[in-house]
């Protein structure tokens, strides 16, 4: 597990979704989440990559639910952000937060 | 357009004005302009028959679009991907896919499914290179870097003089 590690803007992202989605997080809704909280369309290489990254950091829990027809009897990869996640997404966001304030206290971002 | 032509021309035919002559030729007598127009409606009429026909044939033959998304937009990431990860991106792939088919059609659904595929396979196949071949780089590579550095044959040789070195 990271202990000092920053996360990057889109592995922010990734991380909200999962709190957002809570039980209902798998690769198709993180994705389209993700594109919504991102104002864009992404990748879901992109976005599978970075939960791989994430779950390796110990950020992320993933398993495989049963298959269901709909998706070609093919199962869903399931994702549940863990306690260090969500205190490394705490502490990003502290941080940019923290960043927006200084910035908006001499006028920057007007 | 075809159906305008053979209107055109059959009005032509029926009515008794006469054709235009040709260019350099003798002017056509009224009767000469009906024939060659008849022509023109025959010839026009059986070739727009023929054109409908192979074109109905066309219809016929043609292989109906599949409702499963592309395979071989499927098998690119199946390179570079463990079978069971690459199933649940599928899946959830093909479960996007059947919405957009529903709603836009199996063309565009098959479009958007090889761009999903394409741009995914950048980040995978960065992945996979940091995964499979980033550890055998790197050992050549400081191998190579003790070799040359330390004079030694064995990048553990090289690394375990510096230790000693450094302990000294």
């Amino acid at each position: 597990m990271a202990t000092n590690d920053n996360l990057g803007t889109f592995e922010q992202i990734i991380l909200t979704s999962l709190v957002i989605l809570g039980e209902n997080a798998y690769g198709a809704t993180v994705h389209e989440k993700v594109e919504e909280l991102a104002e864009g369309s992404r990748s879901i290489g992109s976005v599978y990559t970075t939960l791989d990254r994430l779950e390796q950091k110990g950020y992320v829990k993933s398993w495989f639910g049963d298959p269901t027809p709909e998706r070609g009897g093919r199962s869903k990869r399931f994702f549940k952000i863990q306690a260090a996640g969500e205190l490394a997404l705490k502490k990003s966001l502290q941080v940019a937060d923290n960043m927006l304030t200084s910035l908006k206290e001499i006028g920057g971002l007007a | 357009m075809a159906l305008l032509i053979l209107t055109t021309l059959s009005r032509l035919a029926l009515a008794d004005a006469p054709i235009p002559p040709y260019p350099g030729g003798k002017p056509l007598a009224p009767e000469d302009g009906n024939s060659l127009a008849s022509w023109f409606i025959v010839v026009l009429a059986t070739t727009s028959v023929a054109f409908a026909v192979a074109r109905l044939k066309t219809l016929r033959n043609k292989k109906p679009i599949r409702r499963r998304p592309p395979l071989n937009a499927e098998f690119l990431l199946y390179l570079f991907m463990a079978p069971q990860h690459c199933n649940a991106l599928v899946g959830d792939l093909e479960e996007r896919y059947n919405t957009i088919r529903k709603k836009f059609g199996a063309r565009r659904a098959n479009l958007w499914f090889w761009a999903q595929a394409i741009r995914s396979v950048g980040p995978i196949v960065c992945a996979w290179f940091r995964k499979v071949l980033m550890k055998p780089i790197i050992a050549v590579l400081s191998w190579a870097a003790a070799n040359r550095i330390v004079d030694h044959n064995s990048w553990l040789a090289g690394i375990l003089d510096i230790w000693r070195r450094i302990r000294s």
